[in-house]
């Protein structure tokens, strides 16, 4: 007799699980197809992507599509991740024992070196590799992709600017397989920029040829379809249903075990987890802590947690009163319960944010941290500043993460101790990246990561008062200075007291509110093998197998 | 006949027309608690308004803990004696914060429904009577009802959204999108009945003795035609208290962690995929019945409009004749 209760969970759970089964295709039941299905590895994601290039989209689905679809000059070596002993990661400390620091691997380069003054980096170009269209790699690929960065208008400026490229003439063609970059100064981020997921390469030949008068960059071509030298091409873009990758079988590295990968829009991360759990899908994406804890205990499913390079913390805008004054920003870090966010809203899936890059960097320290909670201090740094009565302002949360508000709501009970009286603004998802750019709240919540793991990309990115991405108005000169040459010089010692130094200042100075590294987490199949953490915080199909 | 037509031919005494209006009084009490008794629905129905009402003023001395507190100590707890509908994922007090709630859904709804009304019927009435006139106050009557036509072309929970977005994220901007949307039914309600009421002789009969539009509208119009309106206040109550809780469950209503049930019923559902049920289970039946409630009073008034079903029971609720012996 079959003595399992039905209980409310199980007819919630079943009817969720028929739901959200409803979505995708009628299952098959043949052996020959079961061995198929070994090959086919299907992802429940939030959304399918909304263009394949990159170069003006870095949403989700984007990424892990261009993961799959393109190739890079270079990788980092892999390691077992110390957290998750299943798992692997991109081996990014500094190695003084290995040329330029670095452990890495050629891909679609299979030499490099750059020169004594550190200017010039070299590439030798692997031989034979093909497009999915067919047209083999050559130096002019490398050439035209970063040509195409200079001439629009989206990531391009940014990952050339970056290296100190602004003109066509410093990417020289050296030979049918030869390319060369020129910078006007020793740049630490050479080598490591080939690696970004952001620069992979692209087929010249198919691109040129897809090109037209108005669109010289075949933007429009690349934004449905791919033109690369990566272990898949996509066989279906169904935007807001799915995408269909296709592993190739001429890939340079040998075919990937994922014959088909099928990328599922599915909005809802309670579906998302109903589906994981029925054993429809191999993976479910970005769910929500409380949920990957529930799936932990079920059977079938494991949970990878590895420390990443993402971050989350919430703007506080200096060009604001009262957070122009540092003791203000200093005592709203102090009054943050970070412990208790981390034990209830992130269920343990994060780690305290003790510093202003990814902790997984090089040159990162924690030595400058000092705002574990303390109500007393933060009131007493409150009264220097003359705010004895405290102040009320207003912060503003993405109502499309749903941890924000939670958290939101945790500081503004925590702040209210200290006679700081905030309200909170849920924004749309839709429009809360246009309120963050715009800088104009006082208290505004962010989600990023610097993808290049060095810690000048990542100081660059926010705390260099000309950056974009300086979303707190964070403004001091010596930081600015410190960043700059740390950018232009390879030595590891220089650059290690200059991003030291930079630290102690930024975290002096507390332009965030830092609450939490959330890990980057995968729920899958047990069945399901390889995963590897990238800094890109994407998932590359290929690594996958079974 | 309308009573602005009835007259007598002597005026009464003070202490009859006392008398009158206390037999009026006994009458109407005894015809409500008739009708309560052979329709224990509508009994019920008036019960649940009655006590999310109290409940309402008197939250702050019932709630046991602070509705827009967290506690990190007691998080997602379930239901407990100290915490008897549980705890949220900050560890606020979903009991505290449900008795809070209709605070802010009954006074948005309520609000919202009078504005509503109160414009809707006056607009309703003037456009009903000056319908079919010519110059420019037909051409307004006829331009308020096209208005109208554009407003209730757009769905009633997008057009709020839209205007909630539009205006800013608040307890007024609610109330104003509430209103907003109500305003055309009230409009059309009264609208139709001013245009029947307006061909009456007695209102023919006010315009010839001299009176202006205006008096007419006011002493004429407006007391014949307003019944309607009035008895779909109570549905319109309801559904203004869903469209409220519609719009916080979407993020575009009250600001968190004030205490709302639709804001509650989103911060929690999360959770119910997970087994944590009563964050949001709790304020969902409190906004089910509350609803329930005020639909039961509307079936009610809607009972007591149909002059069939009220002579019956006024009949039944008149007191029996005395027995002559």
């Amino acid at each position: 007799m079959n003595d399992r209760k039905v209980t409310r969970r199980t007819v919630l759970k079943g009817a969720a699980t028929l739901a959200a089964g409803s979505l995708l295709p009628a299952p098959r039941f043949s052996i020959a197809d079961a061995a198929e299905q070994a090959h086919t590895m299907v992802i429940a994601a939030p959304a399918t992507p909304q263009s394949l290039d990159h170069e003006f989209d870095v949403s989700l689905g984007t990424i892990d599509s261009v993961g799959a679809l393109y190739d890079n000059l270079l990788e980092y070596e892999k390691v077992p991740d110390a957290a998750s002993p299943e798992a692997l990661r991109e081996d990014i400390s500094v190695h003084a024992d290995r040329p330029y620091n670095l452990a890495l691997k050629g891909k679609l380069a299979e030499e490099w070196s750059v020169s004594k003054d550190g200017t010039v980096g070299r590439f030798t170009l692997r031989k034979g590799v093909k497009s999915n269209w067919g047209n083999e790699l050559t130096a002019a690929d490398v050439k035209w992709t970063w040509d195409r960065k200079l001439h629009l208008t989206g990531l391009g400026p940014f990952q050339a600017g970056v290296l100190g490229i602004t003109r066509e003439d410093q990417i020289v063609v050296d030979g049918r397989y030869a390319i060369s970059f020129h910078v006007p100064k020793p740049n630490p981020l050479l080598l490591k920029q080939m690696v970004n997921l952001s620069n992979p390469v692209y087929d010249a030949a198919k691109c040129k040829k897809m090109a037209t008068a108005d669109d010289p960059w075949a933007h429009k071509f690349l934004e449905n379809a791919t033109a690369g030298f990566g272990a898949y091409t996509v066989s279906q873009l169904t935007r807001g249903q799915q995408a269909v990758f296709k592993a190739r079988a001429d890939y340079y590295r040998g075919k990937p075990y994922m014959d088909t990968v099928i990328f599922k829009e599915v909005p809802t991360s309670a579906t998302r987890l109903s589906l994981l759990q029925g054993g429809s899908v191999d993976v479910a994406q970005f769910l929500q802590p409380l949920e990957y804890m529930t799936l932990a205990k079920v059977p079938g499913v494991k949970i990878d947690a590895v420390p990443a390079s993402f971050a989350t913390w919430i703007e506080l805008n200096t060009k604001f009163k009262p957070f122009d004054d540092p003791r203000v920003r200093q005592a709203m870090n102090f009054a943050l319960p970070r412990e208790e966010i981390l034990r209830t809203v992130y269920q343990g899936l994060a780690d305290k944010q003790t510093g202003c890059i990814p902790k997984i960097y090089p040159n990162f320290t924690d030595q400058f941290w000092r705002y574990d909670t303390d109500l007393d201090k933060a009131k007493a740094l409150l009264v220097e500043a003359g705010l004895k009565d405290g102040f009320k302002s207003t912060l503003s949360y993405n109502a499309g993460d749903p941890v924000q508000e939670p958290i939101a709501i945790i500081y503004q009970t925590a702040l209210r101790k200290i006679g700081v009286e905030i309200v909170l603004n849920k924004v749309p998802a839709a429009t809360f990246y246009d309120f963050v750019t715009k800088r104009e709240q006082p208290l505004i919540f962010y989600v990023d990561s610097p993808w290049v793991p060095d810690p000048g990309y990542a100081t660059q990115l926010y705390f260099n008062s000309k950056s974009y991405v300086d979303y707190s108005n964070y403004v001091n000169p010596e930081v600015d200075a410190l960043i700059k040459s740390g950018l232009e010089t390879t030595d590891p010692k220089a650059r290690l007291d200059i991003y030291t130094r930079v630290q102690q200042i930024v975290m002096s100075e507390a332009p965030w509110a830092f609450i939490v590294w959330p890990r980057y987490v995968l729920a899958r199949r047990a069945n399901l093998k390889g995963f590897t953490y990238y800094t890109s915080n994407n998932l590359r199909f290929q690594d996958f197998h079974r | 006949m309308p009573p602005a037509q009835a007259s007598s031919s002597a005026a009464p005494s003070p202490h009859a027309a006392r008398r009158s209006a206390r037999a009026r009084s006994e009458f109407a009490l005894r015809y409500f608690v008739q009708l309560l008794r052979t329709h224990p629905g509508y009994a019920a129905g008036y019960l649940i308004v009655v006590i999310v009402s109290a409940v309402a003023v008197g939250a702050p001395l019932v709630a046991p803990h602070s509705p827009i507190t967290a506690d990190l100590s007691v998080y997602l707890q379930p239901p407990s004696i100290s915490h008897p509908f549980g705890t949220d994922g900050t560890g606020m007090d979903v009991f505290s914060r449900v008795i809070f709630a209709p605070r802010v859904d009954l006074v948005i709804a309520m609000i919202g429904t009078v504005i509503s009304a109160v414009i809707g019927i006056a607009f309703g009435a003037w456009g009903g009577y000056f319908h079919e006139t010519s110059g420019p106050r037909g051409f307004l009557s006829n331009s308020m009802m096209r208005a109208a036509d554009v407003i209730q072309a757009f769905p009633v929970f997008v057009f709020a959204i839209a205007l909630v977005a539009v205006i800013g994220q608040s307890i007024a901007s609610v109330v104003f999108a509430v209103a907003f949307v109500n305003i055309p039914i009230y409009l059309r309600l009264m609208r139709s009945q001013a245009l029947s009421i307006r061909r009456m002789r007695y209102v023919e009969a006010a315009f010839v003795s001299g009176m202006s539009d205006l008096v007419i509208v006011r002493r004429h119009i407006l007391p014949n035609a307003i019944a309607p309106a009035l008895a779909h206040l109570s549905v319109n109550v309801g559904w203004s208290i869903l469209l409220t809780a519609g719009l916080s469950f979407v993020g575009a209503g009250v600001r968190a962690p004030t205490p709302e049930w639709g804001s509650m019923i989103a911060m929690g559902f999360p959770n119910v995929m997970t087994g944590q049920w009563w964050p949001s289970v709790f304020p969902g039946l409190a906004l089910a019945v509350t609803v329930y409630g005020f639909a039961l009073i509307g079936a009610s008034i809607e009972f007591m409009a149909d002059p069939r079903r009220r002579r019956a029971l006024a009949n039944a609720a008149a007191p029996a004749p005395q027995a002559k012996s």
